[in-house]
């Protein structure tokens, strides 16, 4: 008997690798995956040749009459729980606005938690319409995944939060430390490559989530925190009094990253893809034009500016501007009515967090940002 | 009606060979054509371990037999996270095992409170998610320690901090593979001499202590071979590094590390404690007695008598138990520690290869659980054997 | 009816020092035992009651008791629960009492654990419902206990109650996904942990008796392919068949599309369920070895019996050896639902909000709770130790009433 499970178990572990040595066997082109460029490609998504196109995803929208919108679960200010199990955050701002557009009511989304993971696989697999989910626009990505990046909604940046007591001016007085970080797709390797091109030593503390993350830096089980910038000032700005408060960290002002989260789209349908981004550009315009959900009502009744009447779909001599994207012309006011305009978000979501608009990447190009709206005709 | 041969006037589907062929036949085929259709999805599939050879990228903590580093292959990378899983379950075994005896041993014990209190310890550990368990030792008991630079010390020998433990080692110097030549004959010579003076103690009838005898004949040659060869080893004591986010030299044990190994060890222990106690309690109540009556000693009662007997009892179950903990390492990334489903997971996120990651994983677990298995056998023999 | 006076009644102080004296300082070495045993969990009940009682702040428990239970389960949906919250509590009422009966010491040590639970759990409206659940199985325990045991009714009664648990599972899943139903990767909590254990051992069962079966064939084909089935998946770690039936699956699966499972393709399946079945899949392995012991604890003689008397193979496998060994594993499936229970919670790795992600959302999620994280904990670790520990009861209960383990 005991003979028997041996041979099988030794039988067993030679097929697996047999089969999979023979499903390799053709792939002798390294095709250079081995690059260490960490694109975050989870999944070969379009790989099993199904040929699944999604060309009219705006008509299955309309015929399920809700929206499925990918959304983070655990990102405060961008994506988290409430205590009633509802999705929350900037993030989930833009799902709703996309829903106001599309169906008059913020209200039909269904919210799909998704992980780092497996997210552009469940928008390649159609399980969902969108992707907001702090998704960083790179190239391949937006190359090789399927997927269309529409205009950025927040620039952000991989940054390092330490202690004051420590002393540290910069990353580069941190030779010798312990950083801590989550388990991500980019982060651990522009954390290395940054050690590495200060020509410094460090140890990594590697976490599946924030929770033991924020314990052990707490603690002092690490000296540095590396993270996006957003989220870096998130938790310090909750940083707990008796552990020495906000004042106690300092995030350096140094960005090792290019972060530019925005949502995401499949690669074949360039209708809904237009939707998207433009529902996107409408908010930013209105905040250019300082419409908001309070003074919509005057802004309807006058417009002033033609482009405002584009805008919101308002008469212009008599005819309307049809945008031609296949929804209402007015969509606009009721994204900003029932959600609001960029900055609108921004202060409801993101300033709460301790992170100012003003002076940030994310101010208006009035101001000084980056944060600009194509021209709406 | 003909005279027939037997069987023959059956329909052929009562035939029961007919039936063995048949039954097999199609399940085989079915089987088969499963794998076919598994073989030619994977086909269609960008599937290779070239991914392996590619630049790793990213460092890891908690590493002491390997010297991985970002600039690394990822295969070397995989076999840091092998290393250490292989040495959170080879540590885990024995812990558990050791906690699993006194737990087991304590919950029979005639001291009311003792019994009571391995019984909670035991009703606690088995039915709250290993898990919760991990996270629990990690954040409310590791991270309470003091930081580094501030870390508790006896006789500044041993350090104890958040980020771990710091104990006395050893550094090997030149000569040291010599001295590993000698401890080989020292080892060889004392097996040697056990099983003589066993045979003589057998023969005679008169004691001669083979377990002593073949302790001094080992420590006797390394003795020996250790100034033969020059000393080859020199302590080696931590201390805090200068600016105190490490330490330097000595033995390092993380807190990632202790934490996982204190949950392993007392969520395992548990399951072990009740598999002893069932065990002992199926040795015959007589053999405890008839002991008793020769003026045994409990410890000698519990030592020489029950324990041995139990054991044989006690294996099987055992083996389960440690095939449990292997695989219940792989809960560690919830803490930081890089063992191999941790570091396959960034790897299978930074180059998207997926399934090749999934069969090596798979594989290593099933090789795994086959040496702890294949162990466990022997030793079952073993005791069986010396029943009879 | 005589009375028996005790001949010289011992003042309860005496007893007592006497009661030490055997169990606590009855030689030097078991005084000091206890002494050291009395140190450490002194310092253990400390710091659990400091914590509990001062340091913890319990207001992230009370704020998101929703989200701990049900997850994302949308609002005015809860209704869905309730018929099955109330059969089940019944059912467990009735089947404590006809099977066993409730020690006191675990009575006690059950509810001093559910009350901070219900604490949290059961507020305004909520209470009332509660307590109408908690009355059901209180009902049933003692109808059970003072009517139907030793009546004549009790046998008809035992498999009353065991058809009615078949029933309650159905009955769950028709109630979330009957009348409009509620979209699958929205059910989430405890209640997703229960649900998914329960699916799991359920549907494992028939495919781990065929799997054991399977392994104990004279058919070599079948003999190699059960034994190499349970033996890959009892030697890698839950973990990655979860991560394999979520990222991997997919691809293997062709777009054929299965009624309520899978409608739009099995390569499309919802999340949730491919949990269950990634569950279903690991659990049945378990759930072979348990029944093969079962198999090979009858006696050859019956089965040669049998087939003297002129039965068939399958009627030998029907009324014979399965009736006599499934009953001999109950025990061991009750162990291997325990454990598939504490398992569920490793589903965590794909993002489903059971009861420790939801909780781990929390500190997460909600800036205001992220330092929160032990008092997370502590109240996932109890309410999955309420669980686990009664069922536990259970299972050595019905051990000893079933006479199982007394070879």
């Amino acid at each position: 008997m005991k003979k028997n499970w041996l041979l099988i178990a030794v039988g067993l572990i030679v097929a697996v690798l047999a089969i999979a040595a023979i499903a390799c066997g053709d792939d002798d082109d390294g095709d250079g995956n081995g690059n260490g460029d960490g694109n975050g490609i989870e999944t070969p998504s379009d790989g099993n040749g199904t040929g699944n196109t999604h060309e009219q995803t705006l008509s299955d929208v309309l015929a399920r009459g809700r929206l499925n919108c990918g959304v983070n679960d655990g990102v405060p200010g961008f994506g988290f729980l409430e205590a009633d199990g509802t999705s929350s955050g900037f993030d989930v701002d833009f799902c709703r606005a996309l829903a106001a557009a599309i169906f008059g009511d913020s209200e039909l989304v269904d919210y799909v938690i998704l992980t780092a993971a497996a997210r552009f696989e469940a928008l390649a697999g159609g399980e969902i319409d969108v992707l907001i989910r702090n998704t960083t626009w790179t190239l391949s990505r937006d190359a090789e995944l399927n997927a269309s990046f529409a205009t950025t909604t927040f620039y952000d940046g991989q940054g390092m939060m330490v202690r004051v007591a420590d002393g540290f001016d910069s990353i580069d007085d941190m030779e010798g430390t312990t950083i801590c970080s989550l388990q991500g797709t980019t982060t651990e390797l522009n954390l290395a490559d940054r050690f590495e091109a200060g020509g410094l030593s460090y140890e990594g503390l590697t976490f599946e989530d924030n929770g033991p993350l924020e314990a052990a830096f707490t603690a002092e089980a690490c000296q540095g925190w590396t993270s996006d910038q957003s989220q870096l000032a998130a938790r310090r700005s909750a940083y707990p009094e008796a552990d020495g408060g906000p004042e106690s960290l300092l995030i350096f002002p140094e960005v090792f990253s290019k972060e530019p989260l925005g949502p995401v789209t499949r690669d074949d349908d360039s209708q809904w893809f237009d939707i998207v981004n433009w529902v996107v550009i409408g908010m930013i315009t209105a905040d250019e034009k300082g419409i908001t959900s309070a003074n919509l009502a005057d802004f309807v009744a006058d417009p002033g500016e033609v482009e405002t009447s584009r805008l919101l779909g308002l008469p212009i001599e008599g005819t309307v501007f049809d945008s031609t994207l296949g929804i209402d012309p007015d969509f606009m006011q009721d994204v900003i009515a029932q959600v609001g305009n960029y900055g609108e978000l921004y202060e409801k979501h993101i300033e709460p967090l301790g992170i100012p608009r003003e002076g940030s990447l994310n101010a208006s190009w009035l101001d000084g940002g980056l944060i600009y709206a194509p021209p709406w005709r | 009606m003909a005279v027939t041969t037997i069987g023959a006037g059956l329909s052929l589907w009562r035939n029961v060979r007919v039936q063995r062929f048949v039954v097999q036949a199609v399940f085989a085929a079915a089987l088969a054509a499963f794998g076919y259709y598994l073989f030619t999805q994977a086909r269609e599939l960008d599937l290779g371990f070239d991914f392996l050879n590619g630049r790793a990228g990213f460092n890891i903590s908690n590493q002491v037999w390997t010297n991985y580093d970002s600039n690394d292959l990822r295969r070397e990378l995989y076999i840091a996270g092998v290393v250490n899983t292989v040495r959170i379950a080879g540590v885990g075994i024995a812990l558990a095992t050791l906690l699993g005896l006194v737990a087991g041993v304590a919950r029979l014990s005639g001291n009311w409170l003792l019994s009571r209190l391995a019984l909670v310890y035991v009703e606690t550990a088995r039915n709250i998610p290993l898990l919760v368990q991990i996270v629990f030792w990690y954040i409310a008991v590791l991270l309470q320690l003091p930081r580094l630079a501030d870390s508790m010390t006896a006789f500044d020998m041993a350090f104890l901090s958040v980020r771990g433990l710091a104990l006395p080692w050893v550094q090997t110097e030149n000569g040291f593979g010599l001295w590993l030549i000698f401890l080989t004959v020292a080892a060889v010579a004392a097996v040697a001499v056990r099983q003589w003076r066993g045979k003589r103690e057998e023969r005679t009838g008169q004691p001669s202590y083979p377990n002593w005898v073949a302790l001094g004949t080992f420590v006797a040659i390394a003795l020996v071979g250790f100034a033969i060869a020059g000393g080859p080893l020199s302590p080696d004591r931590p201390e805090i590094g200068e600016r105190g986010f490490r330490y330097d030299g000595g033995l390092f044990i993380s807190a990632e590390f202790t934490a996982l190994l204190l949950a392993l060890v007392t969520y395992t222990g548990a399951f072990i404690a009740e598999i002893v106690r069932g065990s002992i309690q199926a040795v015959p109540k007589g053999q405890t007695e008839a002991s008793a009556a020769l003026g045994l000693n409990p410890f000698q009662r519990l030592n020489l008598v029950i324990l041995p007997q139990a054991l044989r009892i006690m294996i099987p179950p055992l083996t389960s138990q440690y095939l449990n903990l292997t695989k219940n390492s792989s809960l560690a990334v919830a803490i930081a520690f890089p063992e191999l489903v941790g570091v396959s997971r960034t790897i299978m996120n930074n180059t998207g290869q997926t399934i090749p990651m999934f069969v090596i994983v798979m594989a290593t677990y099933l090789l795994m659980s086959l040496i702890i298995s294949l162990v466990m056998n022997t030793l079952h023999r073993r005791t069986t054997l010396v029943e009879h | 009816m005589a009375t028996i006076v005790r001949t010289s009644p011992t003042p309860i102080l005496r007893r007592a020092r006497r009661w030490a004296k055997d169990n606590l300082f009855g030689s030097v070495g078991n005084t000091l035992l206890t002494v050291v045993t009395s140190a450490i969990l002194g310092f253990v009940l400390y710091q659990i009651l400091r914590f509990v009682f001062i340091t913890a702040e319990w207001e992230v428990i009370e704020t998101n008791r929703r989200l701990l239970f049900i997850g994302r389960f949308p609002a005015g949906e809860e209704w869905r629960f309730w018929p099955t919250i109330f059969v089940a509590s019944a059912l467990a009422g009735l089947t404590w009492g006809l099977w066993s009966r409730l020690e006191w010491q675990a009575a006690m040590i059950l509810a001093a654990a559910l009350v901070p639970v219900f604490a949290f759990f059961a507020h305004g409206e909520l209470a009332l419902l509660t307590a109408a659940a908690v009355a059901l199985a209180v009902l049933g325990y003692g109808l059970a206990q003072l009517w139907l045991t030793g009546s004549g009714y009790s046998a008809a009664a035992r498999q009353l109650v065991m058809v009615g648990w078949v029933i309650t599972f159905p009955l769950t899943i028709f109630m979330l996904l009957a009348f409009g139903g509620v979209d699958p990767s929205l059910w989430g909590g405890f209640y997703l942990n229960i649900l998914l254990a329960v699916v799991g051992i359920v549907v494992s069962f028939p495919l781990g008796v065929l799997l054991a079966l399977g392994r104990t064939s004279s058919y070599p084909v079948l003999r190699v392919a059960s034994t190499a089935y349970i033996e890959l998946i009892r030697g890698v770690p839950l973990i990655t068949i979860l991560l394999m039936t979520w990222l991997v699956l997919p691809i293997f699966l062709p777009s054929i599309a299965v009624p309520v499972l899978a409608p739009e393709g099995l390569d499309d399946m919802e999340l949730t369920y491919r949990v269950m079945v990634a569950l279903v899949l690991f659990s049945a392995a378990y759930v072979a070895e348990a029944v093969r012991g079962g198999l090979q604890a009858v006696p050859r003689g019956q089965i040669e019996a049998a087939q003297a008397l002129g039965m068939g193979t399958f009627s030998v496998l029907a009324f014979i050896i399965l009736p006599q060994a499934l009953r001999a594993v109950i025990p061991a499936l009750v162990g291997q639902f325990i454990s598939l229970f504490k398992d569920t919670s490793l589903i965590f790795i794909v993002g489903s909000t059971d009861l420790l992600k939801a909780g781990r959302a929390i500190t997460q999620g909600q800036i205001e709770f992220s330092s929160q994280e032990k008092e997370v904990l502590l109240f996932v670790a109890l309410v999955f130790w309420v669980v686990a520990f009664s069922m536990s009861r259970l299972s050595q209960r019905l051990e000893r009433t079933m006479g199982v383990g007394e070879r």
